[in-house]
């Protein structure tokens, strides 16, 4: 927990107040423009009187009487998420609002910790491997679906058959793995089986939500999702309003909020706008900048990895030196605190976080050190050192398009000459995984990407972008490449984890990447809710109180 | 008459059939669009499955006839992000831009008439610089600038209006006069423009001197002689507004409408979503064009003669300040 705090807004950067002075003075002036316009708005606005004007910004500690200044009402908590959810499907999608939403209807077999991804009990309350491609799983007794319908064994079995089934072409494929089956044994006992022996089952049971049978038969499910989660669906419009009430039957004891309303605002400015009014009580995805101006701003290690990869099968980062010169180059300090108003922190070498299993506590980043990049570059004696950098342009991750630039501005500062070739976002997939990715395909010198391993297991990093065979790999390792092998097929846990560990630590020596920082995950909330985010950045209501 | 509408029709219908097959070759010059849709981390067998399952996999000429005889149905497919059908999903958000665009114009129109004859009317007088300045105002500020600015002060600043979303009649006050300020700015030129043209002219002359007052000469003839070329510009800003204007303002205002589903399934590279959202908008925008067609020729039927629209286009752009 030690990286998650609550703090009120401080403004972080330097520089800022000289802006905001500016700004005002012409908003002043364009208002004075604007006096005629405002009177009538003043006249229209007086009528409708269900919107109450700014929560003022008192401390915490005010009591359940603050929390009725809301024009929602005492019991409602608005939360605002970036966009539209893919749907409300538990099983079909796997975006970040559709998972808002559907994490507080459904619930899987097995829980993750808040602070560090630790899969335990939920659904289920113990868990073994039976053998080396089964796992039985003991079921809680007495939970009940939101329409009363038991949760057992049956349903277990049922939820299994339709996410693995290829027409259903869930999105969660990733989450599903080899899993291929789920067989009852008596109620509360099923297996889960497996093509492969795989030992990640338990927290691909963490993410795989459990849905009634009747999924399976009734096509209005996708719109009317039923679960075993602490809230309801009431309603949900397109484009608008997705109402959530508290499950009075929840097995774990009633919820403390009575109703969560999740509202798609796609402009962060307005997100902001709504937050600082108490319209918005909850708010995700601002930008580092504004999190200054929100009432709380609470922040919490995030799965976020920007990287770039550089290309050991050929030109200039075939040689490891260079490789080290591109990491000692950078000044990946300034460049959170500047970009990302200090919201992150050091990557340590690699591209997953402690909470990730196989994670090595022992390595550090490269320091930033000009002197020593520019020495390495000399000593390369390379007649040219044009490198051919890919980066995304689509603003697909926080500040990606500043964040190249800025690689690029250190790297030519050391000597290198970089081309840079930042595309839109289909471009960009099209050369970070090309069609099929092999040891003689020809790769751009250095890659962007940001990698988040929402599985929290090395492999899906190694086997995406550290084996030859990798999608988005840029290297052809045969040590590497049998080190990950033997580690996937490890079915003891401290030894696997070991041989994680020792992966990681082979291509942080090798300099396969330029490790930079791992960013926060962000939100701005009003300052009578109470709540903790998560590392895996759950919004789960029932976890929220008022303050 | 009816040779000349038939002949409008059929080139409707083209126009369509055009804007379906640009919006196919522009999306599908992007490649399968599998590996959009998966994380990132997604295996090539993965991608492969999940290619298969969609269709994605099959040539691209099979793709296109499919589209269009689907679409010609009023089938466009399932959208992608949403796993529902395309065509539903805008005909969803089409009733929340339509409230959007109609209360718009009305006060575009509302405002825009009395504003442009009283400038007219009382040329060069301080009503005639107020109407033209404020007119200017709402055709330079750009509706997202407008837009957030107030919000800060309206809905942040003084707490009048929610910041955004949609819902009762609170909600619409923001989007409308954001809107509104672009179209109501022009429209007030153009009828000043228009009417200062008419009463230039010799009737109106003619008439003072027979001792008409400047009301009767107004309403009941000058107002109905400039209604062509203010007319035309209604429906260029209605056109505007429904096909592209309002995406800014719905982005801005958060507003559920079909710009902001325009936007979204770009953003999600939904191809489905977006044939169905530009091909629906595409055959409002010329089924309003059809229907000006035939209020031009209630209001002047010259123009339905063959060669007549030649001409009074002609005559409309050799008026002051038109649009060609």
């Amino acid at each position: 927990m030690g990286s998650t705090e609550i703090r009120s807004a401080i403004p972080l950067g330097a520089g800022r107040p000289d802006r905001s002075t500016s700004s005002g003075s012409r908003t002043g002036r364009v208002l004075a423009g604007l006096a005629p316009l405002a009177l009538v708005l003043a006249s229209c606005g007086s009528g409708g009187s269900s919107v109450s004007s700014t929560v003022a910004p008192t401390g915490r500690g005010a009591g359940p009487i603050h929390a009725t200044t809301h024009h929602t009402g005492a019991d409602v908590v608005n939360i605002a998420i970036a966009d539209d959810p893919s749907g409300l499907d538990p099983q079909a999608f796997e975006d970040g609002n559709a998972l808002a939403i559907y994490d507080n209807i459904s619930e899987p077999l097995l829980s993750r910790t808040a602070a560090d991804n630790k899969v335990g009990p939920l659904l289920a309350l113990s868990w073994n491997q039976t053998n080396p491609s089964t796992w039985e799983f003991k079921l809680r007794s007495g939970v009940t679906f939101s329409d009363g319908v038991p949760f057992n064994a049956d349903a277990v079995v049922a939820s299994i058959k339709r996410i693995t089934n290829p027409k259903f072409a869930t999105e969660q494929s990733d989450w599903v793995g080899d899993i291929n089956g789920a067989s009852k044994v008596d109620d509360l006992t099923v297996d889960i089986t497996t093509s492969a022996p795989d030992p990640t089952v338990p927290k691909r049971m963490s993410l795989i939500m459990m849905v009634p049978p009747s999924a399976l038969t009734n096509p209005d499910f996708p719109n009317h999702p039923i679960g075993t989660g602490p809230y309801t669906l009431v309603s949900s419009q397109k484009g608008g309003k997705t109402i959530l009430q508290a499950n009075p039957t929840y097995w774990g004891g009633k919820p403390a909020i009575a109703e969560a309303i999740f509202q798609p605002v796609s402009e962060p400015t307005v997100r902001l706008a709504g937050i600082k009014t108490g319209e918005l009580n909850l708010v995700t995805g601002l930008l580092p900048e504004q999190l200054s101006q929100v009432p709380v701003a609470v922040h919490a290690a995030g799965l976020e990895f920007p990287t770039v990869i550089l290309d050991t099968r050929g030109g200039p980062f075939a040689d490891k030196n260079l490789r080290l010169a591109a990491n000692y180059a950078i000044d990946n300090v300034a460049i959170l605190n500047k970009l990302y108003s200090g919201f992150g922190h050091l990557a340590n070498c690699q591209l997953m976080g402690p909470a990730a299993f196989g994670y090595n506590p022992t390595l550090q980043n490269y320091p930033y050190d000009p002197a020593k990049a520019k020495q390495l570059v000399k000593d390369a004696h390379a007649p040219t050192l044009n490198v051919l950098f890919a980066g995304d342009a689509s603003n697909r991750w926080l500040k990606d398009v500043e964040l190249e630039q800025a690689i690029t501005g250190y790297l030519t500062a050391v000597g290198f000459t970089v081309k840079t070739s930042f595309t839109d976002f289909a471009t960009y997939l099209g050369v970070i995984f090309p069609p099929k990715n092999n040891a003689t395909i020809a790769r751009p010198d250095m890659i962007f990407v940001s990698h988040d391993n929402v599985f929290g297991d090395a492999d899906v990093t190694a086997s995406t972008y550290f084996e030859t065979t990798g999608g988005g790999a840029s290297t052809s390792n045969t040590a590497l490449d049998t080190q990950i092998d033997a580690a996937r097929h490890e079915l003891d846990v401290s030894k696997r984890q070991q041989m994680y560990q020792d992966i990681n630590k082979s291509v942080c020596d090798d300099a396969d990447f330029i490790f930079m920082s791992n960013l926060d995950n962000t939100w701005g909330m009003t300052s009578d809710l109470n709540w903790t985010p998560r590392y895996d950045a759950e919004i789960l209501v029932n976890t929220m109180s008022w303050g | 008459m009816l040779r000349f509408l038939l002949k409008r029709f059929g080139f409707a219908i083209l126009v369509v059939f055009c804007v379906q097959t640009a919006v196919f070759l522009i999306t599908h010059a992007l490649g399968s669009p599998a590996r959009l849709l998966l994380p990132l981390s997604a295996t090539d067998a993965q991608v492969a499955a999940f290619s298969h399952a969609q269709g994605f996999d099959r040539p691209l000429i099979v793709q296109y006839f499919s589209t269009i005889v689907s679409a010609a149905h009023g089938d466009f497919g399932t959208s992608y992000w949403q796993q529902l059908p395309a065509g539903g999903l805008v005909l969803g958000r089409l009733p929340a831009t339509g409230e959007l665009v109609l209360f718009a114009m009305l006060i575009a129109v509302g405002g825009a008439v009395p504003l442009g004859i009283l400038a007219a009317a009382k040329r060069d007088s301080i009503w005639d610089k107020l109407a033209v300045t404020l007119s200017l105002l709402g055709i330079s500020m750009p509706a997202f600038w407008l837009g957030e600015l107030l919000i800060l002060i309206v809905a942040v600043q003084f707490g009048l209006t929610p910041t955004g979303g949609y819902g009762g009649p609170q909600y619409f006050i923001l989007p409308v006069i954001t809107l509104a300020a672009l179209p109501l700015g022009r429209l007030t030129q153009i009828v000043r423009s228009a009417m200062l043209d008419q009463l230039d002219q010799q009737y109106v002359l003619v008439g003072r001197s027979l001792g008409l007052r400047t009301r009767h000469l107004i309403f009941q003839h000058a107002l109905k002689n400039a209604a062509i070329p203010i007319v035309t510009l209604m429906g260029w800003e209605l056109g505007r507004l429904i096909a592209g204007f309002t995406v800014l303002v719905e982005v801005v205002f958060n507003w559920p409408g079909v710009g902001l589903l325009a936007i979204q399934a770009i953003q999600h590279h939904d191809i489905p979503l977006i044939e169905a959202d530009v091909t629906i908008v595409a055959t409002l925008i010329v089924a309003l064009n059809f229907l000006l067609d035939i209020v031009y020729v209630a209001l002047d039927p010259r123009l339905a003669r063959p060669g007549g629209r030649r001409r009074a286009r002609r005559k409309l752009q050799a008026m002051d300040g038109m649009p060609a």
